[in-house]
């Protein structure tokens, strides 16, 4: 009877074990990141950005930006504010080009000369995990607005992260960033955004569709990125060339 | 010869070590003093001369801004790069026009660029240089051709003809521009070729293509080096985004702006759908290209220059020391007229690099002033020790009936004359030493130095002024100098100095 009892609650301390162990949050920062890579597809969207200055009027930016992560390609349209309407950047590769439909020139400029009078490299433009630069120091669970979430501290490696902790808030349930904010090496909250929403765009994928950053710095400072029109179809490839960009307009 | 001052020759004369010592110090103070005033009052002079006669004139107006306005912009820690246009341009330039001792007067469009060739990609180079992004940035200055080169002669050309008025997408460059896009792009520009300038004002880049009039000099390389082309003034605007899409109505929806509207509790952001799928489409139409952008009708209203938007009107007067009351009359003649525009002198218009002299100068003075406690301190010691060594003449003195009046009276003299006379030796022998730099003709070896030397070669000109106002320098000193060992010797006992004696 005894070794019934001693067995049984072997089997309930076995089956409760899930229930009590601490989530493996580094497959959790993880997991975040895998939801919003899109390296292996193409990528389309129109991001709307609206900007808030204390004093002056509101900005505005909308841009149709087209991605091809694989070939380190991008192609970004301005679609307003009218004046700026169809002037375009292009990427491929190493080399930038700028395309002002007014005068139908285009100017060049390459990564890697750009990058030569600074201490940067192109590598540092590259996508790399999160968990390369920082380490996870604290864990802990909390609320926002009603969604329970996991509050991650992760804190830089070295002196050359941008931001010396970064705090994310991560829903429980779908793995997403709903808010982050990234302080100085003082302790200074710098910058929160928002996540707001999220839009699935096949494949267990999600983008950011709509978000708030806050300038925490200068007081009154922040901007709304509205996302649209999100596919990651396949996308022609003569969408990554020059004529394309002429062609629009 | 009154009998203080005889008594106090003797003294310098009798104590020959302890005025050697004094006398010495009083020589170099004086020396340094006049050398280094005297090479600042040349850098000052030549600055000013340089800003006023090529870049700024004797004063400029401009719009109001928070940060300092200067011909390069404003300055502003924010990073701010609006340069704020001149309110009711016409009536300001009348108002400018009509005082009499306005001899000249211009305006100028700013905005900020760089230089291109129109090529598919840059070529490989080696030459670093060439590689920076700085080696094309220009300072692009859309001027008033009928003024601008009139006001400015010692802008002369090279090559082709300067700009006129009517031009339209044009350009003056220096030969040294021309050379970093030879060095950019392996091939040089020539007078009548096409160039793109790339201008990034705050209403986002513009590229313009723009062709070689000119290309003009400032006298020399150095000065060639600054990275300013002159531009017909639409180009300038448009470039600076000084256009009439510059106030667009930007027909913001309420979904563009529901976040910025909300209230500070970013919690309350969450309380809706998170999880939305109205923003994806299954897929997107790129062949159809003209539907992307819709109707570009109105872009090229927009990007026309704005005709009546100036950034400076920059002033040359009859008289060039009448400028604080020429700033003074037109800065109330806009206050009475309702005209929100400021007026500045050439150290204004110049910003950072018109304050050089002046900040040389406290370093200068900070100097000084270091020097001269320490002068202090050692000509201090040195009396003191010579009341010791005098305390039985002094008590004999006082025994005689001198009174502290008197004492302190003789101790003056002693200084006045030590002072005066070192001083006078000081003076003369900066004038030979200036004399002497002067003839070895020392060549400025780089930019600072010359900016130092107020040319290419050390030429100094000590004002009467600085000997005046250092001989009463050192004096001061000096008086400074021996109020302690005289109240020493004043404190002497007749008696007691006696028996020391």
């Amino acid at each position: 009877m005894k070794r019934i009892t001693l067995f049984a609650a072997f089997v309930a301390a076995l089956s409760l074990a899930p229930v009590f162990a601490a989530p493996d949050f580094e497959a959790m920062v993880r997991k975040v990141e895998a939801i919003q890579d899109f390296s292996g597809s193409d990528f389309s969207g129109v991001f709307t950005i609206v900007s808030e200055k204390p004093g002056q009027k509101q900005s505005l930016t909308q841009v149709r930006m087209f991605r091809r992560d694989s070939k380190e390609q991008f192609l970004m349209l301005i679609q307003r504010p009218e004046a700026q309407k169809g002037q375009g950047y292009l990427k491929d590769g190493d080399n930038v080009w700028f395309y002002d439909p007014t005068s139908r020139k285009f100017t060049h400029s390459s990564l890697k000369q750009n990058l030569n009078d600074s201490e940067a490299k192109n590598s540092d433009f590259s996508k790399k995990s999160i968990l390369e630069d920082y380490f996870i120091e604290k864990t802990e669970e909390s609320i926002l607005g009603k969604i329970p979430v996991y509050v991650i501290t992760l804190k830089a490696k070295t002196g050359e992260s941008s931001y010396n902790r970064v705090k994310l808030f991560i829903h429980k349930d779908l793995a997403l960033i709903l808010r982050e904010e990234e302080y100085g090496a003082s302790g200074r909250l710098m910058r929160t955004t928002a996540f707001t929403k999220y839009s699935p765009v096949g494949n267990g994928k999600f983008f950011p569709s709509q978000m708030l950053i806050i300038d925490e710095i200068n007081e009154g400072e922040k901007s709304q990125v509205t996302m649209t029109e999100l596919s990651t179809e396949r996308l022609p490839d003569k969408v990554f060339t020059k004529a394309y960009l002429e062609q629009v307009n | 010869m009154p009998v203080i001052w005889r008594i106090a020759f003797r003294n310098i004369w009798e104590h020959k070590a302890k005025s050697f010592i004094i006398g010495t110090l009083i020589v170099l103070g004086v020396i340094v003093i006049v050398l280094g005033n005297s090479l600042i009052d040349s850098a000052q002079a030549s600055l000013r001369a340089q800003f006023i006669e090529s870049y700024t004139g004797d004063a400029m107006i401009h719009g109001p801004a928070e940060g300092a306005v200067s011909i390069f912009g404003v300055q502003s820690m924010d990073g701010e790069m609006e340069i704020p246009t001149i309110p009711d341009y016409e009536k300001t330039l009348a108002l400018v026009k009509a005082d009499p001792g306005v001899a000249k007067a211009t305006s100028v469009a700013l905005a900020y660029g760089s230089l291109a060739l129109d090529a598919e990609e840059l070529p490989q180079t080696t030459d670093e240089e060439a590689q920076g992004p700085q080696a094309g940035f220009a300072l692009v200055n859309g001027v008033d051709p009928s003024t601008y080169f009139d006001m400015f002669p010692q802008i002369k050309l090279v090559e082709g003809r300067f700009l006129a008025s009517g031009d339209t997408a044009r350009i003056m460059v220096t030969a040294q521009q021309l050379t970093g896009l030879e060095k950019r792009y392996g091939r040089r520009p020539k007078v009548g070729d096409k160039i793109l300038v790339n201008g990034f004002g705050t209403s986002g880049f513009k590229i313009r293509e723009v062709e070689i009039v000119g290309v003009y000099t400032r006298g020399d390389e150095e000065r060639d080096q600054a990275p300013t082309v002159f531009v017909d003034v639409d180009t300038a605007r448009v470039l600076g985004g000084l256009t009439l899409g510059a106030d667009e109505d930007l027909s913001l929806t309420p979904e563009e702006t529901s976040l910025l509207s909300a209230s500070g509790d970013l919690d309350a952001l969450f309380g809706g759908d998170l999880i939305e799928s109205a923003a994806v489409s299954a897929k997107v139409d790129v062949s159809d290209v003209g539907k992307l952008l819709g109707s570009t009708e109105r872009r090229e209203e927009l990007n026309k220059a704005d005709s009546g938007a100036w950034h400076f009107i920059l002033v040359r007067l009859k008289n060039s020391a009448a400028a604080p009351a020429f700033i003074a009359a037109q800065t109330a003649r806009l206050a009475e007229s309702g005209i929100d525009a400021r007026v500045v002198n050439w150290q204004g218009a110049a910003g950072p690099a018109g304050k050089f002299a002046d900040i040389v100068r406290v370093v200068f003075v900070v100097a000084i002033i270091v020097i001269a406690v320490v002068a202090v301190i050692i000509m201090m010691n040195t009396l003191v020790v010579s009341v010791i060594e005098r305390t039985g003449e002094i008590g004999t003195m006082r025994a005689l009936g001198a009174q502290r009046g008197y004492v302190r009276k003789m101790f003056l003299a002693e200084t006045l004359a030590l002072t005066l006379f070192f001083g006078l030796v000081g003076s003369a022998l900066a004038l030979g030493l200036s004399a002497l730099l002067n003839a070895l003709s020392i060549q400025a070896t780089n930019n600072f130095v010359e900016l130092l030397f107020g040319g290419k070669v050390l030429h100094l000109t000590p004002r009467a002024g600085s000997f005046v106002s250092t001989i009463i320098m050192v004096f001061a000193v000096g008086y400074l100098a021996h109020l302690y060992p005289v109240s020493v010797a004043l404190k002497i006992e007749p008696v007691r100095a006696m028996q020391n004696d």
